[in-house]
């Protein structure tokens, strides 16, 4: 068995592979960020590339959040891509919450304008320890937000609002109040469902 | 090597600030000092003696025992950073 493996010729993957530039999504102004390999151009379409945000932003405050970007389309040697969601880095989220608060992590699937299926999960932190009867109204209240947010929107249009959360969250969050007031509300992870 | 732009390294000095001053875990007296910094480079960022004064403050902090492991890499790259401007202003 052994001398028969020897024997068999052994056929570099590498050597067939070629190198593709990878180019952001027109949000991100169509700059190349990196390279991948694959053998067809055919065959790199779908795969999901995970970025530092700040490389596309070239701005420190979003250093913490990773963007995810699907290869859309092979161009020659130029890969495009689309914006398929973020991911915020657990350390720096454990950092935003302290003791005696009430966290009221949300996790939904939401469906876009166009049909498109978003996967959601966001956080909202009260000032203060909360009874269960109003963290609930809050969980409510916000489920039923973002789902009408995401059916107004396209799912492009809709990333591009959770980008920035302190304006997406803004007008829920002075509604809120009359509740219990809202010290922090962060999207933790955005991912759009692909068949 | 990218061409040195000085608002640009201004901005990321200023979003620093507010990534550091953000966090819960930092001790109220760092967060005085870095305020106190805030304002000088909001001000007088193009003042020698004023940045220099800015990073002696910097440097007090980054010894601080109560600072958190993240935090204290933090501080170091805001030196890094204040250090440039400095050496672009001579």
């Amino acid at each position: 068995m052994a001398d028969d493996n020897k024997k068999r010729a052994v056929v570099d993957k590498w050597k067939k592979k070629r190198q593709f530039k990878l180019v952001a999504p027109k949000y991100f102004g169509n700059a190349e960020f990196g390279e991948t390999v694959g053998v067809k151009p055919e065959l790199l379409v779908g795969r999901l590339v995970k970025i530092n945000m700040s490389i596309l932003t070239n701005q420190v405050k979003s250093r913490n959040t990773d963007a995810l970007l699907r290869i859309s389309k092979v161009e020659g040697s130029n890969a495009q891509t689309d914006f398929a969601g973020y991911v915020i880095k657990t350390s720096s989220l454990r950092r935003m919450f302290r003791r005696r608060t009430s966290k009221i992590e949300i996790v939904d699937t939401l469906e876009s304008k166009d049909k498109q299926k978003i996967k959601i999960k966001y956080v909202a932190v009260t000032f203060g320890k909360q009874e269960v009867s109003k963290t609930k109204l809050i969980r409510k209240e916000l489920e039923a937000y973002v789902r009408k947010i995401a059916s107004e929107n396209s799912t492009e249009k809709f990333l591009e609002l959770c980008m920035n959360t302190k304006d997406l969250f803004a007008e829920i969050v002075t509604k809120i109040k009359k509740i219990s007031p809202i010290s922090l509300t962060e999207i933790e992870k955005v991912k759009v469902i692909y068949k | 090597m990218p061409e040195f732009n000085f608002d640009k390294e201004v901005q990321d000095v200023k979003d620093l600030i507010d990534i550091l001053l953000g966090d819960v875990m930092i001790p109220k007296n760092v967060k005085n000092i870095l305020q106190n910094i805030g304002a000088i480079i909001e001000r007088d960022n193009k003042n020698v003696v004023k940045l220099s004064e800015a990073i002696y403050g910097l440097q007090d902090i980054s010894e601080d025992p109560n600072l958190p492991l993240n935090a204290k890499s933090d501080v170091w790259q805001l030196l890094n950073k204040l250090e440039k401007l400095k050496e672009n202003l001579k």
